[in-house]
C-alpha cells in the first residue's frame, strides 16, 4: 500500500490510478456512512457514487498538511461530501417515512469467532437507527454519529436549534425504548 | 440520566463504525465515466464564471452610461427645439411696400435679432441691434458687412423720437401704444408684430444694460467654467474588493457595489452616503480568530471563508484639485455594517486530532462604526449633470467582526457614476 500522502498527491493532479485506489479503499466506509441516512441500499450506493464524482472533481481544492495529518484531513472532508449528499437526497424526498424492510442480503455473514455478536449486535444498533423518522434520523445521525453542533445542524439543514435540540432528545426517547425492547426479548429466548 | 445517554451516544457511534454492511461490487467504470463526462463540460465553477460576471458588470456600467448620455442630449435636443419653436412662433412677416422681412429670436440664447428679407433687401440677412444710450433705446440694423443704419430711437417710456421704418407700421406703433408690450421690456411693437429681444433688458435701476452681444459673451464665460453644483446627488458604484485579517496578505479577490447618494455644499465640499453590498474572501491562522462563539475543545489551526456585507459609508468628500470638467477628491469618514453570511473553512484540532470542518453563519450582525475609510479619486463629468469616477479607497477595521471577532482590512476600487439633481 502506496503512503496516502503520495496518493493524495496523485489524486489532486487528477490520476486516475490513484483516485481508483481511494475508492476501493473507502468505498465500504463510505457506503456505511451513507447507509446511515439512506434507507435504501441500492440507493445508498448510488449517493456513493454521486459523492466519490463530487470527491475527484474537487480534489484539486484539498491542501495537503502533513503526513500525520492529510488521511485525517481527507476522511473528515469527504465524510462532509457524504453526509450533505445523503442529506439532499433525503429532503428531496420530502423527508417522507420510507416503508418496506431491510434485505437481509445488505448484510455480511457474520463469522463464528468473538466479535461476531458484537457485530450482530452493531447491526441491530443500526438498523434502529434507520428505523427512526427522517428529521430525527438526520439530526441523530449529525450529532452523536458524526459530531456536528446544534447550530450547525439547524444551518445544514435550515431548521430552528430548538427543533435540532427536541428531535434529538425525541430520537434518543424512540432508541432507549427500542433498545429496552430489544433487551427483553433476548431475554425472553433465553 | 446523562451517563445513559454518553453510554448510549458511545454505543451508537461504535455500532456505526463497525456494522457488518455489504460493499458489494466495484462500480469504479461508473465513476471513471462521470468523471470523463465532467471534465469535458466547462463547468461554470471555472475563471470563466468570474469573467462572465465582469463582463456582465461592464455591460451594465456601459449601458447606464451610454443611457444617462443620451438622456441628456436628449433634454438638451427638447430645449433646443422649443427654443426653435418659440422662434417660429415669433416670425413674422413684416409688411412693407416693397419688401417683406422676417425676423426671428431666440429670446433663450440671446442670440442677436436676425431678419432675413427679400425685394429692395435682396435676400440679405439683417440683423438688429438694440442699444441704450443716454437714456434712449436705439435700434440699429448690422447688415452682414457691418453696415448700420438707425432704423428705430424711443424714448425710455417708448414714445418714438425717430424711425427708420416703413410708415404705415410706425404709425401703427404709435397708435396701439398702451396695448403694446412697454419698451423697458424692450418689445418693439410694429403694429401686430413683435420684435422680441428679451436679453436686453432695461433695469429700472438705472444701470447701463448689456448689448445683447455683450451678454453672448458673459453666458459663454459662465459656461466655461464650472456650473454651481449645489444640491444632492446619487449614483451607484461597484468594484473589486481585497481582503486581509492583521497583515496576512491578500489571496482571493471579492466584490461590492451599491447606491449612493449625497449633498454637496459647494464646487469643494460634500457629504456622501449610501448602501453598498459586500463578498469578501480573506484567509488566517488560527491565532487570530477568537474561539469563544466557538463549541469548547475546538482549537482552530487555520481558516479560510467568505462573508457578505451591507455597508454604509458616512464620508466626507473635498475636492483638492478642480478642472473645468474634472476633479480629483479626497475623503474620509466611518462605515458601518451588518454581516448577513458567513461561511468558514476551518482546519481545527479537536481532541489533539486534526479535522476540517465547514461551518455557514447566516445570522445578522450589527457593526456600528466598523471600519475608518479613506480614498482619494478622479471624477469626470460627461454631461451637465453626470459624472464618472474611480476612487482607490482602503478600510481600516476599528473592532472585529464575525464569529471569530477578526480585524479585516480591506482596500479596492470603485468605479462609480453619479447624477446630480437638478
Amino acid at each position: 500500500m502506496e503512503n496516502i500522502t503520495h496518493i493524495l498527491k496523485g489524486c489532486i493532479v487528477g490520476d486516475h490510478k490513484y483516485q481508483k485506489i481511494i475508492y476501493e479503499q473507502y468505498r465500504g466506509y463510505a457506503l456505511k456512512t451513507v447507509f446511515r441516512y439512506i434507507y435504501r441500499y441500492e440507493k445508498a450506493q448510488d449517493i456513493v457514487n454521486d459523492s466519490f464524482v463530487k470527491l475527484f472533481s474537487n480534489f484539486s481544492k484539498f491542501k495537503l498538511v502533513s503526513e500525520v495529518d492529510n488521511e485525517m484531513l481527507f476522511m473528515g472532508w469527504f465524510r462532509r461530501i457524504l453526509i450533505n449528499s445523503a442529506i439532499d437526497e433525503l429532503r428531496r424526498g420530502s423527508m417522507l417515512p420510507e416503508i418496506g424492510g431491510i434485505p437481509d442480503s445488505v448484510w455480511e455473514i457474520a463469522d463464528d469467532n468473538q466479535d461476531a455478536y458484537q457485530r450482530l449486535l452493531y447491526k441491530d444498533l443500526v438498523i434502529l437507527i434507520r428505523k427512526l423518522p427522517p428529521a430525527y434520523r438526520i439530526v441523530f445521525n449529525l450529532y452523536v454519529i458524526d459530531g456536528y453542533s446544534h447550530s450547525e445542524i439547524a444551518d445544514r439543514i435550515n431548521i430552528p436549534v430548538g427543533t435540532s435540540k427536541s428531535n434529538l432528545a425525541r430520537a434518543r426517547v424512540y432508541l432507549q425504548e427500542s433498545l429496552k425492547k430489544m433487551e427483553e426479548s433476548k431475554l425472553c429466548r433465553i | 440520566m446523562q451517563d445513559i445517554e454518553n453510554n448510549m451516544d458511545d454505543l451508537f457511534r461504535k455500532a456505526a463504525s463497525d456494522y457488518p454492511l455489504k460493499t458489494g461490487e466495484s462500480r469504479w467504470d461508473e465513476i471513471a465515466a462521470a468523471m470523463t463526462k465532467v471534465s469535458s463540460t466547462p463547468g461554470m465553477k471555472t475563471m470563466g464564471r468570474k469573467k462572465y460576471l465582469a463582463l456582465i458588470l461592464l455591460l451594465f456600467f456601459g449601458l447606464l452610461l451610454g443611457g444617462i448620455i443620451i438622456w441628456d442630449n436628449v433634454i438638451i435636443n427638447e430645449a433646443k427645439e422649443i427654443n426653435e419653436q418659440e422662434v417660429k412662433n415669433q416670425a413674422v412677416d413684416i409688411p412693407s411696400e416693397n419688401n417683406t422681412l422676417t425676423q426671428h429670436n431666440n429670446p433663450i440664447s440671446g442670440e442677436v435679432q436676425k431678419i432675413s428679407g427679400s425685394g429692395q433687401i435682396k435676400q440679405q440677412d439683417i440683423f438688429l441691434k438694440n442699444e441704450k444710450i443716454d437714456n434712449k433705446n436705439i435700434l440699429t440694423n448690422k447688415a452682414d458687412g457691418n453696415q448700420k443704419d438707425i432704423l428705430l430711437v424711443t424714448e425710455s417710456n417708448g414714445s418714438i423720437i425717430s424711425h427708420d421704418l416703413p410708415e404705415k407700421i410706425a404709425k401703427e406703433n404709435q397708435d396701439d401704444r398702451e396695448l403694446k408690450t412697454p419698451f423697458n421690456e424692450n418689445n418693439i411693437d410694429l403694429g401686430k408684430n413683435l420684435l422680441v429681444n428679451p436679453d436686453v433688458s432695461l433695469e429700472k435701476t438705472g444701470e447701463p444694460e448689456k448689448s445683447i452681444e455683450e451678454k453672448q459673451i458673459t453666458d459663454s464665460n459662465k459656461k466655461n467654467q464650472q456650473p454651481n453644483s449645489k444640491g444632492f446627488y446619487f449614483g451607484i458604484a461597484a468594484g473589486p474588493v481585497f481582503s486581509e485579517v492583521n497583515g496576512q496578505g491578500l489571496r482571493k479577490g471579492g466584490y461590492d457595489g451599491g447606491l449612493l447618494t449625497g449633498y454637496q455644499f459647494n464646487n469643494n465640499l460634500s457629504v456622501e452616503t449610501g448602501v453598498l453590498f459586500s463578498k469578501r474572501y480573506y484567509f488566517s491562522d488560527g491565532k487570530y480568530f477568537h474561539t469563544n462563539k466557538m463549541p469548547p475543545g475546538m482549537d482552530v489551526i487555520s481558516l479560510e471563508g467568505s462573508s457578505s456585507v451591507f455597508e454604509i459609508p458616512l464620508k466626507v468628500r473635498y475636492n483638492i484639485l478642480t478642472h473645468k470638467k474634472a476633479q480629483v477628491y479626497t475623503s474620509a469618514g466611518i462605515s458601518s455594517s451588518i454581516l448577513v453570511n458567513e461561511k468558514n473553512d476551518y482546519l481545527l484540532r479537536v481532541n489533539g486530532s486534526p479535522q476540517k470542518m465547514y461551518s455557514n453563519y447566516k445570522n445578522n450582525y450589527g457593526y456600528i462604526g466598523s471600519t475608518i475609510d479613506i480614498s482619494i479619486g478622479y471624477e469626470r463629468k460627461i454631461s451637465r449633470y453626470s459624472a464618472v469616477r474611480i476612487e482607490p479607497y482602503l478600510k481600516i477595521p476599528l473592532r472585529g467582526v464575525g464569529i471569530g471577532t477578526m480585524q479585516v482590512m480591506s482596500t479596492g476600487l470603485h468605479f462609480a457614476v453619479t447624477r446630480q439633481s437638478r
